[in-house]
């Protein structure tokens, strides 16, 4: 079956209205309680989502939507902590995490206040206070200790055998 | 007396006779009661000569007596001990903990491990948050880091165990104290398990203190152990022995009731002739992690499953290997403050005795192995005869039932030889008699010792709810006892056929929760040994119905199988016997305060919060799953299509399609996990 693909005349469809609640559900998920920071972070996701809009299918739009919104946060924390976007994935989920705590609120809510380029340092500073005390460190830096295989050597368990070489 | 003049003298005794003497004193009773059982029995069978029949029930009442007899006087040296309180490396195992009162070392970091896999992640929580704030009230929690060890295969259940422990470290802000780790691949179960911890972190610590899932440790009781270690560096191991607590059927309240007033006896026994040889029970134990990576790397066993290949019952061998290589183990029997959870039902008792006779079975290739220490011989044979036991006194009643026949079918002759009047038959009654009454004493004499003490302590009668309610409790626990004995002989009889056909078991998880046992369960269960029980009540009855008294005990709990299968998973059965005082242990009269944290963070426990779904759904689940995962591996042609192929799978059939191995195949990748994610927020966001 042949896919629909989107073309920028569409931008009033029903794909478009499609994909606004989910990112709006998406971004109060992860802490963003301010109704007004959230459709500002919609409209930035969608209108660069336009810009290519040719490449998508309509049944996939909602999809791209989700995956650009996810980069642009991804994008932006990794910014502010300093990160790389490709290589530090995990640190940047693990700041996610943190910020979803509901002690870190208020500082979600700065983190997101723009998507520029500049960051404030006193909200860096915040930002890594809060990561130092609450990112989730599954494991500790490796301390390695072999521990090598034993031997253990068996007897053979047939009793016929013990028998023969009893008797010799 | 100060710490190095306590470790001298120590050293001094244990390079001593006491070590001869009482191994000795031990095997010395063991044999000779053993001797004396044979002989009564040979008397008793002489009469008419000694047929193949009969000599073959001799070898088998040989073994028995001799495995009955080990027990009951380990059983009564424990008495001995606990009664007169003179077993000098208890008192010195006090003497060392008195006298250290100071920090513990700094440079000698331990590490709790607790091994999970497919556990309920509510209860395995609640055990590590009551051991951590029980810890952190000695003052010394500085020194511990605590290691959840996840082997987790379910999707669903490792996602919450996750979420999870980030509670936990956020609630305990143990951020970087409490850690999780999810095993990629569970290679050799639970010994694989935490010989990856070793590898990976073992260079960071000192000693490592294995829980088990269900395990629940008192911080004092931790803080023990490494100052025990401590003292003694040439001790590698010491074992806590745990106590059953917080079940509420009646079975697992009449087993609870069994192990904290008998137990002890037996520990305390066993302890006195293993001294610095004893064994490992696999969890609530410390190890000192260098021997431990030095000489306890398991190998695979030659052959196939199941005695060949992985070695299941690991714990007996880590502990022979460090005897072998000369370090102590110790069994620290008077250390209180250690507990575990039992099997809630008849049913799942059963079915963790076949996972434990596997890997008990699979011990019979290494008792002959070369270079063990004689007492881990001895371990290794009782181990495998706490299993074995079941058929072979299965086959000597079977063997006792046919022998009675034959007896009845013979007709006396009195009148012989050149004797004028007729020569009686002598009768052997009395013999056969006092040998029943021989073995039945050894059998019950531990209970009865057991009793003894409790009632001779005011406070431990106390905390059995006084001199009438432990009594009654004890009475019904040997009726009860009695009758799940020979289902319990059935079971693993069956199993240790299985076993012998090379049948397998996989890994199932437990069932650890309180529940009751269906009328199907039970049907499924106990059918065959109901109708087993009627057809060997049928035969003994016709055929030898002057005997038929004799087997009426066995036969008793084997036709009552469903019932009381049923009737002891009772929840509420069991809550009527804790209102009417029976079968109350001290842990229940007084909760410890690590027990009462345990009842707490149980009580607070937020049900049914995350699943797989969620994982997919709650961006907060999603990245704490990323943030756990580790980097990810480069994928061949073949592997990127195979998991694309169950990406569309997914997509198209539902996430629910997909088996436990292909959804952990699309979780354990940041790539494919996030494209889920995508997938999963354009189909049904809310």
């Amino acid at each position: 079956m042949e896919r629909e693909v989107l073309n920028a005349s569409d931008s009033s469809a029903s794909w478009l209205n499609d994909a606004q609640p989910a990112l709006d559900t998406y971004l109060r998920k992860i802490g963003i309680a301010s109704a007004d920071l959230r459709s500002r972070w919609v409209a930035h996701v969608l209108a660069g989502l336009q810009l290519n809009i040719g490449e998508y299918a309509a049944d996939d739009f909602v999809e791209q939507a989700i995956e650009g919104l996810r980069d642009a946060i991804d994008a932006r924390l990794a910014r502010i902590a300093n990160l790389d976007i490709v290589h530090d994935r995990r640190e940047i989920a693990g700041i996610l995490v943190v910020l979803q705590e509901e002690q870190h609120a208020a500082l979600v809510n700065t983190l997101f206040q723009d998507f520029g380029l500049t960051v404030d340092p006193e909200v860096r500073a915040q930002l890594r206070a809060a990561i130092a005390s609450d990112r989730p460190r599954p494991v500790r830096t490796d301390a390695p200790l072999s521990m090598p295989v034993q031997e253990i050597q068996l007897r053979p368990m047939n009793p016929l055998r013990w028998l023969r070489r009893g008797t010799r | 007396m100060n710490l190095a003049s306590l470790r001298n003298d120590w050293h001094g005794k244990v390079s001593g006779s006491v070590y001869v003497v009482r191994r000795t004193a031990y095997l010395l009773l063991v044999w000779l009661t053993t001797l004396g059982a044979m002989f009564l029995l040979h008397a008793a069978y002489a009469s008419g000569g000694l047929t193949i029949l009969k000599l073959l029930l001799l070898i088998l009442y040989a073994i028995l007596i001799l495995w009955i007899a080990g027990s009951f006087w380990a059983a009564t040296l424990g008495f001995w001990v606990l009664l007169t309180r003179v077993d000098y490396f208890a008192r010195r195992r006090r003497a060392v903990l008195a006298a250290s009162t100071g920090p513990l070392p700094v440079d000698g970091r331990i590490a709790i491990l607790m091994p999970i896999y497919s556990e309920d992640p509510d209860r395995v929580y609640a055990g590590a948050r009551a051991i951590w704030r029980s810890l952190e009230k000695t003052g010394a929690a500085d020194t511990f880091d605590f290691f959840i060890l996840s082997d987790t295969r379910d999707v669903e259940t490792w996602v919450r165990e996750e979420c999870e422990w980030y509670r936990l470290c956020t609630e305990l802000h143990a951020h970087g104290r409490i850690f999780y780790r999810n095993r990629k691949d569970n290679s050799a179960r639970k010994s694989g398990n935490v010989a990856d911890f070793v590898q990976r972190w073992g260079d960071d610590y000192r000693y490592m203190i294995v829980l088990d899932a269900d395990s629940i440790m008192s911080g004092d009781t931790l803080v023990k152990m490494v100052r025990l270690m401590e003292a003694n560096p040439d001790t590698a191991l010491i074992q806590a022995p745990p106590l059953p607590v917080n079940r509420e059927t009646l079975f697992a309240r009449i087993l609870q009731f069994a192990s904290t007033a008998y137990g002890p006896l037996f520990t305390a026994g066993a302890s006195f002739w293993q001294l610095g040889d004893s064994n490992f029970w696999g969890h609530n134990a410390i190890i000192r992690i260098a021997p431990f990576a030095a000489h306890c790397g398991l190998p695979q066993l030659p052959g196939r499953e199941p005695f060949g290949g992985e070695i299941l019952s690991h714990d007996f061998v880590e502990a022979a290997l460090l005897r072998r290589a000369g370090w102590r183990v110790w069994l620290a029997y008077e250390l209180r403050g250690s507990y575990e959870e039992l099997p809630p039902t008849l049913i799942d008792f059963a079915k963790r005795d076949r996972r434990w006779c596997q890997g008990n079975l699979q011990h019979i290739r290494l008792i002959a192995a070369k270079g063990w220490h004689p007492v881990s011989r001895l371990h290794f044979a009782m181990g495998v005869m706490s299993y074995l036991s079941s058929p072979l006194w299965l086959m000597f009643l079977l063997l006792t039932g046919f022998e009675a026949y034959v007896q009845s079918q013979d007709i006396p002759d009195y009148f012989f030889g050149n004797h004028l009047g007729p020569v009686w038959p002598a009768s052997f009654t009395v013999e056969m008699r006092v040998v029943l009454f021989f073995t039945l004493a050894m059998l019950f004499l531990p209970k009865l010792m057991s009793l003894l003490l409790i009632l001779l302590d005011k406070t431990q009668r106390r905390a059995f709810g006084g001199f009438f309610r432990a009594t009654s409790s004890a009475l019904l626990e040997t009726v009860f006892s009695i009758l799940v004995a020979p289902v319990l002989m059935l079971f693993q009889t069956k199993f240790v056929w299985a076993i012998l056909l090379r049948r397998t078991i996989g890994w199932p998880s437990q069932q650890r929760a309180d529940h009751s046992t269906s009328l199907g369960e039970a049907v499924s269960m106990h059918g065959v040994q109901t109708l087993l029980g009627i057809a060997a009540g049928i035969v003994s009855y016709t055929y030898i119905p002057e005997y038929f008294g004799w087997f009426v005990p066995v036969l008793c709990g084997v036709l009552l199988s469903i019932p009381l299968s049923m009737l002891s998973s009772s929840v509420h059965l069991g809550r009527i016997a804790r209102g009417l005082g029976l079968f109350i242990t001290p842990e229940e009269r007084r909760r410890p305060e690590v027990l009462l944290e345990f009842d707490k963070a149980m009580a607070a426990v937020q049900s049914g919060s995350v699943s797989a779904h969620n994982a997919l759904h709650e961006p907060h689940a999603q990245a704490l799953h990323l943030a756990l995962l580790p980097p990810d591996e480069l994928l061949s042609r073949r592997q990127l299509h195979y998991s694309q192929g169950l990406m569309y799978k997914a997509m198209e059939e539902g996430l629910h399609s997909l088996t436990t191995s292909e959804k952990r195949e699309l979780f354990s990748r940041a790539d494919s996990l996030r494209e889920l994610q995508d997938w999963v927020w354009s189909t049904s966001a809310d």
